[in-house]
């Protein structure tokens, strides 16, 4: 096991395979955190497993998602309830990391996601390293 | 802002140990400015320095590879640089067919990135509007140096405190710090001059009182001719500060214990 002394500049990604199952499929997860919009749309949609190119607006990278994951991260985690004040803080930085494509995110980048006013660094890391949520996101070693 | 530039980060400015470039912007400025200033002002020119150093930087590694814009053709074999990803440089490995029913026909290019070495996906051939289609000159984006100060400011006074105190040309009172070699002389006549004063009046005595005893150059600044005094009265051991280092009050140690035997 590949040992990590994690601090606030650490990247940390959701593992997804501390968290899928038999029964449950991320994209099952990731159905509980849709909008009512794309609810509804993906509901019509015969295959909302169905893998697309998600293409970062910012960047311009392409990242390989589940039509649901794409939905989350263009739609859903731009709306006021996606994360709100009240979110409880393992769940804000599940869904944080959710809607930037799971890419690898530091403590440091996780506050500006959720505002300077919800969290500092090190509490999100004491978080990230000690709290339940260190079963399903983890650290990533640098390059 | 632009997370291309590094000196938009925290982390930038949380481990940015000043090194010898910036203790000769410290100087500099000091010596410009002539009198005492309080450390916020050094701060201004370490972050201008440094901003301007990356915009140098940046607009150099422009000159290098083709900018990537997502609207573009490309081939495999060539060479891009990322803006979005600190202008790191990368070269295609391949392009395959794009799908994603919300925009029209593209293509994915597969890039292998520099610094560290990666592989990574990025749209080409993109039909809709994307920001990095707009070419943007590096001083548009270049962070603006009051914003730096505004949002990082904490973590540049701790380096440029810690730059001072470790820099022997720099003496402080007060938050206040002055080049050594612009402290107006104060030699012994003086400090004769204000033992003086307070033994007679047997009290202490603002440094404003004791400087207008003094002979200090008439058009020296107020504020070194009062830093000067406070400073080298510091150093006396004759002298004791009974007020605030904002509104110092100047004893004598020996009329102090003086005044506690009896």
């Amino acid at each position: 096991m590949l040992y990590l002394r994690a601090d606030v500049n650490t990247e940390f990604q959701i593992d997804w395979s501390k968290i899928e199952r038999p029964d449950l499929n991320r994209t099952q997860v990731m159905e509980e955190y849709l909008c009512a919009s794309c609810r509804e749309e993906l509901e019509k949609h015969p295959d909302s497993q169905e893998m697309v190119d998600g293409v970062d607006m910012v960047t311009g990278e392409v990242h390989r998602v589940s039509l649901v994951h794409e939905h989350l991260v263009i739609c859903c985690s731009a709306q006021p309830d996606y994360i709100t004040p009240t979110t409880p803080l393992s769940t804000a930085l599940f869904r944080a990391l959710l809607a930037t494509w799971n890419h690898r995110l530091t403590p440091l980048e996780l506050q500006k996601q959720l505002g300077v006013r919800r969290s500092n660094p090190e509490a999100i890391l004491r978080l990230l390293t000690r709290g339940p949520v260190r079963e399903s996101i983890i650290p990533v070693p640098t390059a | 802002m632009d997370t291309t530039y590094k000196t938009n980060s925290a982390a930038y400015w949380e481990n940015l140990p000043l090194d010898e470039t910036d203790q000769d912007q410290l100087y500099a400025f000091a010596l410009s400015e002539g009198k005492p200033c309080h450390l916020d002002k050094f701060v201004h020119p370490i972050v201008e320095a440094h901003c301007q150093r990356e915009l140098e930087r940046i607009v150099a590694l422009q000159k290098e590879g083709l900018p990537y814009q997502p609207a573009e053709s490309y081939s495999v074999g060539q060479d891009l640089r990322f803006a979005a990803l600190g202008h790191r440089l990368g070269t295609i490995k391949s392009i395959r067919k794009g799908h994603n029913p919300r925009f029209g026909p593209f293509t994915v290019i597969a890039v292998e990135l520099e610094s560290p070495t990666e592989l990574r996906e990025f749209v080409s051939d993109f039909p809709a509007a994307h920001a990095l289609n707009l070419p943007v000159a590096p001083e548009d984006k270049a962070p603006k140096v009051d914003t730096v100060i505004q949002l990082y400011g904490q973590y540049i006074r701790e380096q440029v405190a810690e730059a001072l105190l470790s820099n022997q040309e720099f003496v402080s009172y007060n938050g206040l710090w002055l080049l050594k070699d612009l402290l107006l002389e104060v030699h012994v006549g003086h400090l004769n001059i204000a033992e003086a004063m307070i033994d007679v009046a047997g009290a202490p005595i603002a440094p404003e009182e004791l400087l207008a005893e003094m002979d200090f150059p008439e058009d020296a600044d107020p504020s070194l001719q009062a830093f000067s005094l406070n400073y080298a009265l510091t150093q006396d051991a004759r002298f004791s500060n009974t007020g605030t280092d904002e509104k110092p009050l100047w004893h004598l140690v020996r009329l102090l214990q003086e005044g506690e035997n009896t």
